[in-house]
This record gives structure tokens, C-alpha cells and sequence, in this order.
């Protein structure tokens, strides 16, 4: 402690209890119920995140939980239930893709895709040489 | 930490036993009473909230952590109590009061100056302190408190009490002396 430290603790005023304090406090104590010991009582402090927690589990468990295992339930045994849904299930595709219960079908759905892959692959081509000659036109030399 | 003898005391009062008590009123009542006086400036005030810690800490000593000694944890109830009342009232001083009973210049060494009222001005210039700074001078000053007992009391790091104290014995520099 330096001597700014002293002046401080100096400046303490002493102040004696009056007389007959503890008896006076000794009489309000007795008015009074001590406090019991509790571990998992009503105490907020345990209580309340619990109750916090249970409560964020319930709402996750209601909308974000699958349909499915909310009664929806689906039996992988009989392919014929899905396949009745997925037939009905609207698509942008402009061939939709055969389910594949018969060849025909199958393959001239391939074939549609790879149509458009391969019409995909000459598009890409064109504009890739478009951007080259724009690259060649406005390219500046430098001295 | 709670010592054996001390946490026996405890047990015994927890049990129902309300004289036992009456101990720990007897081992801790000047030392409160005192660090309530240093905050209050006033006698019968420090004397009420002293007997009303005492019957808080009763009514909820079931709640008590026997990890910290039962006076830090006494003084944190009554150190509530006492700022909670100092908020409620106006400050007894104001800087521009404790400024005019200041000297004009550092005393001059070998300069006699009457120690009663250097005190006095000290006295002032804690009253001043923000309620955070003067609540940690007044532990560490007063109380001999260490930094981890004034952490506990005002349940705040001990990174912050060495700030708060730092800061607040700039601020009495400052008040005291008119420059840092």
C-alpha cells in the first residue's frame, strides 16, 4: 500500500453497536421461520430452465418432427400405396419420367433426357465461342 | 469456505435450534454494523440494516453455500440492502460541495494539516464515487476484504473489482488533488 492507499484507509469512522444489539436482533429472529434446506425444492433457479427446456423440446417435437411418424405411417411392404402417390404428385417436367413398369416407356424417357443433355452441351459450346469473339472485339493492344 | 465449527453452528440453526443462532450474530455484528456505517454515514440506519440482514440471512440460510465463508455472504445481503436504500436517497453530497472544502493547492510538504479534516475530505470524496467504485473501496479499504471476497460479495470477476478499484482510486486522485 503507498501513501494514497493510507489516506484512503484513514479515512474509516469507527462506529461502535449500540448496547443490547444483539439481544434486540436475537428477539426479531424468533419472529421469524428459518430457511429450510432444499436441493430440488421451489427454486427458480433449478426450476425454471428445466421448465425452459421441456419447453423447447415439446415445440420441436411438434413442427419439426416428419408427418410421417405423427400417424402417417408408411408400409415399405406394398410398393403399390407410393407408387399410386408419386403418380399423382404434380411435376414441371416436360416428359415426365415413366415409373418404370415397362420397357418402352423407359427408354424413350432416356432418351428425352439425353436429348436435352446433349442440346444442354451445344448451347453451352455456342456461348462459350460468342464470348470468345466478343473478347477478341474489344480487346485493346498496348504499348 | 465455511469452517467446520461454523457450518456446525449452521446445521444446528438449519435443524431448528434458532438460539444457536444467536452465535453468529455475537461473532459478526460489529464488522457489519461498521462496513454498514462506512456506507450509510449514519448509526441507527447501519444499525437497522445490519438487523435486517441478519434476519434475511436467517430466513434464507437455507439457501447458503457453505463454498464461501458465511460473512461474505451475510455482507452480500446487507451490501444489497444498504445500496438498494442509498439509490432510494438523494446524495448527501454533491462534488461542487466537497471542491469548496478542498485546499487550493497540493499541501506543501511539511505543511501541517489538520488530520481529522483531511479525513473528512476523503470521507466526502468516496461518498461521491459512483455506487459500483465506492462499494469496492469501501471493502477493500475498511473491510480488508481480498479481491476474491469483493468478487463474491458483488458477484462480479475479480477482473472487474481490480478495474473498479483502479478506477475509482483515479477518480479520488482526481477529486482530491485536482489532477491524476
Amino acid at each position: 500500500m503507498d501513501e494514497f492507499d493510507e489516506r484512503i484507509k484513514s479515512a474509516q469512522q469507527d462506529y461502535e453497536p449500540s448496547p443490547g444489539f444483539v439481544d434486540r436482533t436475537m428477539e426479531e429472529v424468533h419472529k421469524h421461520k428459518v430457511g429450510k434446506s432444499r436441493r430440488f425444492g421451489f427454486n427458480l433457479k433449478i426450476w425454471a430452465p428445466a421448465a425452459a427446456g421441456f419447453a423447447v423440446v415439446v415445440f420441436a417435437m411438434v413442427f419439426f418432427v416428419p408427418k410421417e411418424t405423427q400417424g402417417n405411417v408408411v408400409d415399405h411392404a406394398q410398393p403399390s400405396t407410393s407408387k399410386a402417390v408419386a403418380k399423382t404428385r404434380p411435376t414441371d417436367s416436360p416428359t415426365p419420367i415413366s415409373d418404370g413398369t415397362d420397357d418402352a416407356s423407359l427408354a424413350a424417357a432416356l432418351d428425352a433426357v439425353q436429348t436435352s443433355v446433349s442440346q444442354s452441351a451445344s448451347d453451352q459450346a455456342s456461348t462459350d465461342t460468342t464470348i470468345n469473339d466478343q473478347t477478341q472485339e474489344i480487346s485493346v493492344p498496348t504499348n | 469456505m465455511a469452517n467446520n465449527h461454523e457450518f456446525a453452528i449452521i446445521e444446528e440453526v438449519r435443524g431448528g435450534n434458532a438460539d444457536h443462532y444467536r452465535l453468529l450474530v455475537e461473532r459478526y455484528h460489529v464488522g457489519l454494523v461498521q462496513h454498514l456505517f462506512n456506507i450509510t454515514r449514519d448509526g441507527p440506519s447501519a444499525e437497522d440494516l445490519a438487523q435486517e440482514a441478519f434476519i434475511k440471512a436467517y430466513e434464507k440460510l437455507g439457501q447458503y453455500n457453505p463454498d464461501y465463508a458465511f460473512s461474505t455472504w451475510l455482507y452480500k445481503i446487507a451490501d444489497n440492502m444498504a445500496y438498494r436504500q442509498l439509490q432510494q436517497m438523494k446524495p448527501s453530497s454533491d462534488i461542487a460541495d466537497l471542491q469548496e472544502m478542498l485546499p487550493d493547492d497540493k499541501p506543501a510538504a511539511g505543511e501541517q494539516v489538520d488530520k481529522e479534516t483531511d479525513r473528512k475530505v476523503v470521507r466526502q470524496a468516496i461518498d461521491t464515487l459512483p455506487g459500483d467504485y465506492r462499494q469496492v473501496v469501501t471493502l477493500y479499504y475498511f473491510d480488508n476484504c481480498s479481491y476474491e471476497e469483493i468478487a463474491e460479495i458483488i458477484e462480479r470477476p475479480i477482473g472487474t473489482v481490480r478495474t473498479w478499484l483502479h478506477r475509482a482510486k483515479d477518480q479520488l486522485r482526481k477529486d482530491l488533488y485536482g489532477r491524476i
